[in-house]
């Protein structure tokens, strides 16, 4: 199994290889292979989202507003003078950066809503999005907290800002919509995007194929007011598209969608149907603060939308503010928690790759990988720093060579049995004829 | 001879003889450990021996593997490094309690102005919320904010909040002794105390120090001679303060000036009481021997 996970501490990003039932927080389990650190740049300057573009090309968004081209290379490792026969035989990454734009964020929007924000902490502008473009090759949208989304063009392995536009901030999420794009495999004219945030409603928005305009072609509503006739507050964490309802009427747009918002409600959208959603429920206790949202029982695009209309036979991960990883249905039933208490802080990242393998990361300084279906934990590896993304890139189990004293052990062990198996047989024989004599008498 | 092997049926006599032998073996002990501790004053290196081959067996020293205190937290920078990058920029605290506080928490407010550097105290007025607070104390370059929390007309509870970005921690505050009740306790000078930390080990307990150091200056007057101890033990802190002095050149004086309380740690949260880093609940008490500091 080979990670990159972000680690926010010292800025860098580590490149983690590790076997199953690698755990660091028992001494005695196994241990991850490698660690490497990779491009540092301290605290200010956090790596923030990765994404890759190919099998060797990376992208990440910093938190001082660089978005960067990473080139990763495999290498040979240096073993010095380890016994090379001895060692467990794998490459690793060299990761290279090989372009740059900065200046992507800009605090000013933020500042001037704070003022009504929940938020308590001086805003700072981050990113929220870092994707390639469906149907593009060389074409990476970033979305930013304060509103602004560019589309970077990436030619002759060099990252420029092709186009900037801005919407309403502050944002939470920009989703793009890559469901119909996945399925007919042709180039896409124009990018469909979702977005939102804190009193900032899910709005749906498409760029044009050539990236010069923008329009909104759908907003949502709010919900009607609580049984106090209380305004609900509005505050959309996440969304994920499913594919659009079939037989639908034409004329009308026609997207439907997921999100979870700040209070732990799940709500089920289609576009078709009305702004309102068609479902709305709570599925935390006590309106803890979700922050994630994924699909776990069917097939996702690359930019993790669902690939199936139905809603109510979805599975969802969610995590809170607090430390919980729970895995729910669409009714709002808790199937199970990831971690079962082991986790202490709050995830930060939460990711499911292939249905197969949920990627866990955040202010506990752990990069966690579980089995799905299961729940139960593959690997644990501390990273000595806070997480804020992670990518798996490849799943493959790296043969360990048997040592020669484990050999010694096993035959000991078989020794051991030998023995055994005679001190049984005599003990049996002596109870045998005690109970023979105890008849007799 | 053992309890079972007293045969005897009357209680009182079986009791004495019981007794009887049990003082027999005591005197003993006390004869072997006498001779001992003689052949020992002897030859000290056999004493050596001894305590090197029998160590005893504590809950602290039987604690479980904690990864974080081998590698601890990676890079410099961290919660706190901006403040300790600036270090000329002294310490500036807002000291308050909770909303609606009774005589109490004062009192305990009165202790702390005396304790804690540079410190203003404010009386929590109702109708204003942290983060209008937090925005005040931003304004005029406040670095923390201590929060008493009392409950009950007890005082339960202290919250850190580092500014202007946090983190923030909360403590339980238990077994609190006042200054008066602490015999031959001295008076506490205004200079600025040194400080020690002990046992803050794992990368958890290294923020919690990091707080402290952040909150006390990093100049202390040696002229004065007073020194703060933060004494972590199973992830208990005990806040004690003394005054030293070196009497001749082996030994140390030690006036304690008081006062005695203990802090647990129950929350460290990122930024101003946003996102929970770590969070004490019941079931960690479940494992003796596991410890989070």
């Amino acid at each position: 199994m080979r990670l990159l996970v972000a680690c926010d501490d010292s800025g860098s990003i580590k490149e983690v290889v590790c076997n199953r039932k690698t755990d660091t927080s028992i001494q005695k389990a196994l241990q991850p292979l490698h660690v490497g650190v990779h491009l540092s740049e301290g605290l200010h300057s956090r790596v923030q989202d990765m994404a890759l573009i190919s099998e060797t090309l990376l992208v990440v968004s910093r938190a001082n507003g660089l978005v960067q081209l990473i080139e990763i290379n495999q290498v040979a490792r240096d073993l010095g003078d380890k016994n090379v026969d001895l060692e467990p035989k794998f490459e690793i990454s060299d990761l290279k950066v090989i372009s740059s734009v900065q200046g992507l964020l800009d605090d000013a929007p933020l500042l001037s809503i704070h003022k009504n924000s929940k938020k308590r902490s001086k805003p700072r502008d981050g990113f929220v999005a870092l994707r390639l473009v469906p149907g593009y090759t060389n074409r990476i949208l970033c979305a930013t907290k304060s509103g602004q989304i560019h589309i970077l063009s990436l030619h002759d392995r060099s990252l420029q800002i092709l186009k900037s536009h801005r919407v309403t901030a502050p944002l939470e999420f920009a989703q793009i919509y890559d469901n119909v794009v996945s399925k007919q495999k042709k180039k896409s004219t124009s990018v469909t995007l979702a977005y939102g945030g804190e009193e900032n409603l899910v709005k749906i928005v498409r760029i044009s194929g050539n990236f010069e305009t923008m329009e909104k072609i759908w907003e949502a509503k709010n919900v009607s007011n609580d049984r106090l006739d209380l305004k609900v507050p509005v505050w959309p964490m996440k969304l994920r598209f499913l594919d659009p309802v079939p037989d639908a009427d034409s004329s009308k747009v026609n997207f439907q969608f997921v999100t979870i918002n700040h209070l732990g409600h799940l709500r089920n959208y289609q576009t078709t149907r009305g702004r309102k959603p068609i479902s709305s429920q709570p599925l935390l206790a006590k309106n803890e603060i979700a922050t994630q949202l994924q699909v776990i029982n069917c097939d996702l695009t690359p930019l993790n939308n669902v690939k199936s209309a139905r809603f109510d036979d979805l599975k969802f991960v969610i995590a809170d503010s607090k430390k919980n990883v729970l895995s729910v249905d669409s009714s709002a039933n808790v199937l199970g928690k990831f971690g079962n208490g082991d986790i202490t802080g709050s995830p930060s990242f939460v990711n499911v790759v292939d249905q197969k393998y949920l990627l866990e990361g955040g202010l506990d300084s752990y990069a966690r990988v579980f089995d799905v279906s299961s729940r139960e934990p593959l690997c644990k590896c501390y990273m000595g720093a806070k997480l804020s993304s992670m990518l798996l890139l490849d799943d493959e189990e790296i043969d360990l060579p048997q040592s020669e004293t484990t050999g010694k052990k096993r035959v000991f062990k078989q020794r051991d049995e030998k023995v055994e198996a005679i001190e049984n047989e005599e003990i049996w024989q002596a109870l045998e004829s005690s109970a023979k004599k105890a008849k007799k008498d | 001879m053992a309890p079972d092997e007293l045969r005897v049926r009357n209680k009182m006599k079986r009791q004495q003889l019981f007794a009887d032998i049990k003082d027999q073996k005591n005197k003993e002990r006390h004869n072997m450990r006498k001779s001992r501790a003689k052949e020992e004053r002897e030859a000290p290196e056999m004493k050596d021996k001894r305590l090197k081959e029998n160590v005893t067996n504590t809950i602290d020293s039987l604690r479980v593997y904690d990864e974080t205190i081998e590698q601890g937290a990676e890079g410099e920078e961290s919660d706190f490094s901006q403040f300790f990058n600036n270090g000329s920029e002294p310490p500036k605290i807002l000291l308050t309690t909770n909303v609606n506080a009774k005589k109490n928490a004062y009192e305990f407010a009165n202790v702390l102005i005396e304790v804690l550097p540079n410190v203003t105290f404010v009386k929590r007025k109702f109708g204003y919320k942290l983060k209008e607070i937090v925005e005040f104390c931003g304004n005029r370059n406040y670095t923390d904010l201590v929060i008493i929390n009392e409950d009950k007309k007890k005082v339960t509870g202290l919250t850190f909040i580092h500014l202007p970005e946090g983190p923030t921690f909360y403590f339980k505050i238990s077994s609190y002794v006042d200054v008066q009740k602490i015999v031959g306790h001295g008076r506490a000078t205004s200079h600025i105390p040194e400080l020690i930390l002990n046992n803050f080990s794992t990368s958890l307990g290294k923020t919690v120090g990091k707080l402290f150091q952040s909150i006390f200056p990093q100049n202390p007057d040696f002229e004065g001679r007073q020194v703060i101890t933060l004494h972590n033990q199973r992830d208990y802190i005990f806040f004690r303060r003394h005054r030293y002095v070196f009497r001749n050149e082996e030994k140390i004086g030690l006036q304690e000036l008081g006062p005695q309380f203990t802090m647990k740690l129950q929350r460290l949260q990122h930024g101003i009481k946003e996102e929970t880093e770590w969070e004490h609940s019941t079931d960690m008490d479940k494992e003796k021997k596991k410890f989070y500091l």
